[in-house]
Order: C-alpha cells, then structure tokens, then sequence
C-alpha cells in the first residue's frame, strides 16, 4: 500500500455475498504483481479440487509503482488454469491498475461461486453484488456498453468482462479489460464464467500519498524522458510488434499453416506496414503510458446488399496476426482483422484459438476428423469459414467443439493428431518458431508464455547456440521478468527499467530495498511458482515435444528433437538442484 | 556493380533511406561498409540476409546479390 508496510487485500466471496480487507505486513516482501498474486494463490488454492470449483481463487495484483510511473500499466493475475490443470498466470493493461490503485485496493482475491449472475461494483467506498442475468450471452462489446450506462461515476474506472466462450466454460476463454487489452491466457475468463462473474467494474477517488513529492517527480521525470526521448520504446509506438512479420518471415521463423511452413508466401500482404498502410486509424495507450502501442486497426463490412456498409476497429498486434493470420493462411489484413473481431466479441485467447483451429484444419486434410464434426470446409485461407467456426467454438456447437474447446490437449487425446498439434509444456504455441530457446522457453516457464523468459530473443542474439547458455539465460530472464512484473512494469519497458531505475523508483516512494532484495525477490517468485505447479501435479518428465516443430525450418535450421530434449533434462536437473536449495532456506 | 538493396522500414528514425532499391558498390565492398553508407547504425541491426542467406557484417558483396536488411524481432 503505498506510504504503508503493508499489501491491502480485499477479499470477496461470491457465494455468500461477502468481501473483507485485510491489510497484510507478511506479503510486504513480494512487493505485488506476480509475487504477491502467487502467493496468494498459493494460500487460497484447493489442491485437490478441480480448477473450476467454485472454492478455488482467482487473484488480481498490483504493485508500488502502478499507475504512478511512467509505462507500470500492467495487473496480474493467477488462478488455477482450467486449460492447463496447473498454474496459471495472466497479466492485462488498459485502466484496470489506475482503478484498483485509486479504490485502494492492492490485491483482490475472489472465491465461491455466485447463484446467479452477477457482476461486482467496487469501489473504495463499497462492494456491490449486481444481478447480470439479463448480460449473460451477451458478447463483449454488449456487455461493456451495458455496464456502463448502468453504472454512474467518473470515467477513471474498468470494467472488465467475459463473452460467451466464459460463459460455457471453454478452457480458454479471455477477461476483455476495456475494450483494447487482455487478460488473454490460460482462461482466466473461463475461471470468471465457472463463478457466473460476468463483469466487473472498478472505480475510486482515493488520494495518493507521496510523502518525498520533490524526489518522486524528479525520478518520475527521468523515467518519463527515458520512455520518450530514448529509442528504448520508440519501436513499440511506430509499427509496434506486428513489425515481426516481415522479420520473422525472412528468417524462417513465422509460423504458417499450422508450421507446415515458417515463410508464407503472403507474408507482406499481413505485415506491420501493410497494416499502417492499409488499416491503422489510431494507436491508444493504457492509463499511465506515454507509449500509444496500442495499434487499432479498421475494415469495412457490408452487412446487407445495397452498399450497405460498417466500419469495425479492432486492436492488433504481431501475436494475432500470427495465430489468427499466418497460421491460418490469411492472406490480407482486412481478413485478419475480421476473425479477429469474431475472436473477440466471444471473449476467447487469440492465440490458442488460432492454434486450435490450424490444428483442426490439418486434422480434417487427414481425415482424424470428417466435416460432420466440424461443420464448415476448415482450410487455410478460408476467413468465412474460421469465422464460422469460432461462434461453434464459443458456443460448443458439437462434441467436436466441445472438445476443441478445451483445447489442443483434450482434442489429440480423442482425435490424435498429437504430432502436429503446436502445443509448448500444455499450452498452444507462440508465434516465434526462432529455435532451441524459444522451444524450450515456452514450455518450461512457469505460465508457458513465450514472454515468461524470452528465448525468442536468446535464438536471434546468439551467434552460436551453447546448451548450457540457453539454459542459464531461460532461468535467469525469467527470474529478471519476475521482478518486472512484481512490479507491473509492462515488459516493453524492460530497457528502461533497469534495476538502478527500479532502485530509484522504489526510494523515492519510501522502499529502500537492495539489488540483492530484489534479486531475492525474483528467485523467490520463481520458485514458489514451481512449488505452486508440483502442488497440482505439473511434471515434465517424460514430456514428448509435438514431431512438427522439428519438421519445419527455424532460424537455425531444422531443430534436433535429440538435443531439445538434452536442454529440457539440462533444465530440469539445474531447477530441481536450485529448488531444493531454496525449499530448505525456506 | 549493381546489388538490390530492400532496407526494412524500422531504419528510417536513424535517417536510412528505407524500402527497396538498387545501389551501386565497388567491388570488395562488404555488408558493414554498405550499412554505413545507408546511416544505419550497427548495434541497430539484426540480420542482414544475402540472397535469403544470413550473413556477417564482413561478408564480401558480389554484382547482383539481394541484401535484406532488417531489426531483430520483439516480444509482443
């Protein structure tokens, strides 16, 4: 709580319609983010319970410097992952840390199940339990324009909220916070369906106390000038990531076609220019960033014959136009941005639902599944139909949707397809295929996220691969990221926030912590996520990676499922070594 | 010599002249020479791809090679 030794958690309890605050000195050490939303999830989780009983968590966090610096835009999520069964972890921007901060809440932690649907008024000064029966089905855009005009109050607020996909309870199913961001995946909107939680808006008029105003505004302006005056983020704001694709797709690492393919041949028809050329409108940024990274992106579409037309704006950015582009074989960026739109009016993760729907499309050529199953032609290059397909996703049309819906996993399990099926350590692949690091990267990250260490980057900088660096450089920028994010530090400004910068940032608002506190903290973190992860049963022994990523070319060429598998050992020796160590100081 | 030159878009804040082109070279020119001569400052660079083949800044041009000059790729 800033100006307080203390993290101010406010815990609601669905079922009995209840909430409390407490304000806890022993979670001070973890700072917030994701130190403090682990541990909370580690205190409250249910083991042995289903990830989607209405007894287990769902935590939110934010951190000292949210809101009040320059580009600490971020609030970070855990829950138990219905999509993986173990520890998930989501992170989203928009006004959602602005909100909590001015409510004066650190971290919210939310149990049990409402009877109804419901949605959550906060505020500083109350908590509401709100009837949303009359919201359930609506889609994502409905529901935020509804929540609104319910809702009286200033315009500093959040509301964040899930589609249909949350509503039945697919596994990865996404929380929309206002309108532009994401907490995308591991499904934490399918958590917030399973609690018949269909929104919740966040608001407050709290003061912030800063007690040292002449150092804090002196520090806020270095950051500020670093942000802006540097080219440290100057890339994010111009093209922003979907500047990758014409990278990636000229060092064969853009996954195509379900990476039957890394190049694809219409690659500059979806690229970061193509898209500024062609559909950028605006770029928007999350309260407290002086950034704009957020690209919206307009196509046009006629809704009824007599040249009757509407115009939709949607956000993109690279990890879209891949999954739901490149993967898809999507040859325009106006056909990108209507799958989605789809995508998101139903409230599912980008990403897996591109992977899911490659797969599926591959699986359908070979004929594991039959057009009885999937209802539409799925093939590549086909918008109309995966448009198609995503509503049944959302709806789970059929037992073959069903199925797909909770993902890749639970699909090879009844249709096979396992050797094609583009999953890292359980969940669906990023959109790097750069090599050994980023391989490995994904799938031993605590929430199988390309963005837990990197390795992307590991991939594009090494001017050879050496198996013990790749596995001393996933370790070490995981636990680097885990101090970023304990913070809220959107990982864009990573150079920006080094850890003097940190330093500076945290004793200006009164936390005289040491390099080596916050390198404590980030070992801290890292491994009370794996203990969180054993907990519920998460091993990689024996993990078998999918045959097509050794199949399709990389920036280093075919990769050896020999020597990715020595990495993953390589790894897992060194982190049960270094946990063991750390589980007996603890 | 004549060599085909396409320079991503993500140089152009350093001054670069920015999409495809044909330059002129002398012979032994290599591919550091060639960024200096298009302002791009080296720690900049992420690869640069000679006829879709990775190369080192050291690597010796020859008539009609296609450069592709572009950033490395960023987390999103």
């Amino acid at each position: 709580m800033l100006g307080n030794d203390f993290i101010r958690v406010l815990y609601i309890d669905l079922q009995n319609r209840k909430a409390d605050i407490k304000e806890r000195k022993d979670l001070y050490r973890y700072l917030g983010g994701t130190g403090v939303a682990a541990k909370l999830l580690e205190e409250n989780m249910k083991k042995d319970l289903p990830p989607l009983h209405k007894e287990q968590p769902l935590i939110i966090s934010i951190g000292p410097l949210s809101t009040i610096f320059p580009v600490v835009t971020k609030a970070v999520a855990t829950f138990i992952s219905p999509h993986t069964g173990e520890y998930g972890e989501s992170h989203a921007g928009g006004r959602l840390a602005m909100a909590m901060r001015n409510a004066g809440y650190d971290a919210i932690v939310i149990t049990g199940r409402a009877d109804k649907p419901t949605y959550l008024s906060i505020t500083d000064r109350s908590i509401e339990f709100k009837d949303a029966r009359a919201m359930w089905g609506l889609d994502i855009e409905e529901v935020g324009r509804v929540v609104r005009e319910r809702e009286p109050g200033p315009g500093k607020r959040s509301i964040i909220r899930i589609g249909r996909a949350g509503e039945n309870l697919v596994t990865y199913s996404c929380v929309n916070v206002d309108t532009y961001r994401h907490f995308g995946r591991l499904g934490m909107g399918t958590v917030f369906g399973s609690k018949n939680l269909k929104a919740m808006i966040i608001m407050g008029e709290r003061d912030l106390p800063i007690s040292n105003l002449k150092e804090y505004f002196k520090t806020y302006q270095e950051i500020y000038k670093k942000a802006t005056q540097t080219d440290a983020m100057a890339k994010y704001h111009e093209l922003g990531t979907p500047i990758n694709i014409k990278v990636l797709n000229a060092i064969n690492s853009l996954p195509t076609k379900n990476l039957l393919q890394s190049t694809f041949e219409h690659a500059d028809d979806i690229s970061g220019e193509t898209f500024a050329e062609k559909n950028l409108i605006r770029k928007v940024s999350c309260t407290g960033c002086p950034i704009g990274c957020i690209h919206i992106g307009q196509f046009r579409r006629e809704f009824d014959k007599g040249y009757e037309y509407e115009s939709i704006a949607v956000s993109y950015d690279h990890e879209l136009i891949y999954a739901l582009g490149s993967l898809l074989g999507i040859r325009t960026s106006d056909e990108v941005l209507e799958i989605i739109e789809e995508v998101e009016l139903a409230g599912l993760d980008a990403m897996t639902t591109g992977v899911v729907l490659a797969w599926a499309t591959e699986a359908l050529q070979k004929g594991l599944i039959t057009k009885q199953d999937t209802l539409v032609d799925l093939e590549f290059g086909n918008t109309k139909e995966y448009i198609k397909a995503i509503d049944y996703i959302a709806d789970r049309a059929n037992e073959f949707y069903y199925t797909i819906g909770n993902g890749l996993n639970e699909a090879v399990k009844k249709y096979g397809g396992q050797e094609f099926a583009l999953l890292y350590g359980g969940n669906e692949m990023a959109g790097y295929h750069t090599g050994y690091a980023f391989a490995l990267g994904q799938t031993v990250g605590a929430r199988h996220s390309h963005l837990d260490n990197a390795g992307y980057s590991y991939d594009q900088t090494a001017k050879e691969l050496r198996d013990e660096e790749i596995v001393d450089y996933v370790i070490k920028e995981e636990k680097e990221r885990n101090v970023l994010t304990s913070l809220c530090i959107c990982l864009f400004a990573r150079k920006v926030y080094d850890r003097p910068t940190i330093l500076k940032a945290l004793h200006s608002i009164g936390i005289d912590w040491t390099d080596d506190d916050l390198t404590r903290l980030g070992n801290d973190i890292f491994f009370t996520k794996l203990k969180i992860k054993k907990e519920l049963g998460f091993s990689l022994e024996n993990y078998r990676f999918p045959k097509r990523v050794f199949e399709t070319p990389t920036l280093w060429g075919r990769m050896d499922e020999e020597r990715l598998n020595k990495l993953l050992k390589m790894y897992i020796e060194r982190v049960e070594k270094e946990y063991a160590d750390w589980s007996r100081g603890q | 010599m004549l060599i085909g030159v396409e320079v991503n878009d993500f140089f152009e804040k350093y001054g670069s002249k920015t999409g495809k082109f044909e330059m002129e070279v002398e012979p032994g020119f290599n591919v550091q020479k060639l960024l200096q001569r298009l302002n791009i400052p080296l720690d900049r660079i992420g690869f640069v791809i000679v006829n879709e083949k990775r190369v080192d800044f050291d690597y010796i041009l020859s008539e009609g090679d296609e450069v592709y000059i572009l950033p490395f790729a960023t987390g999103g």
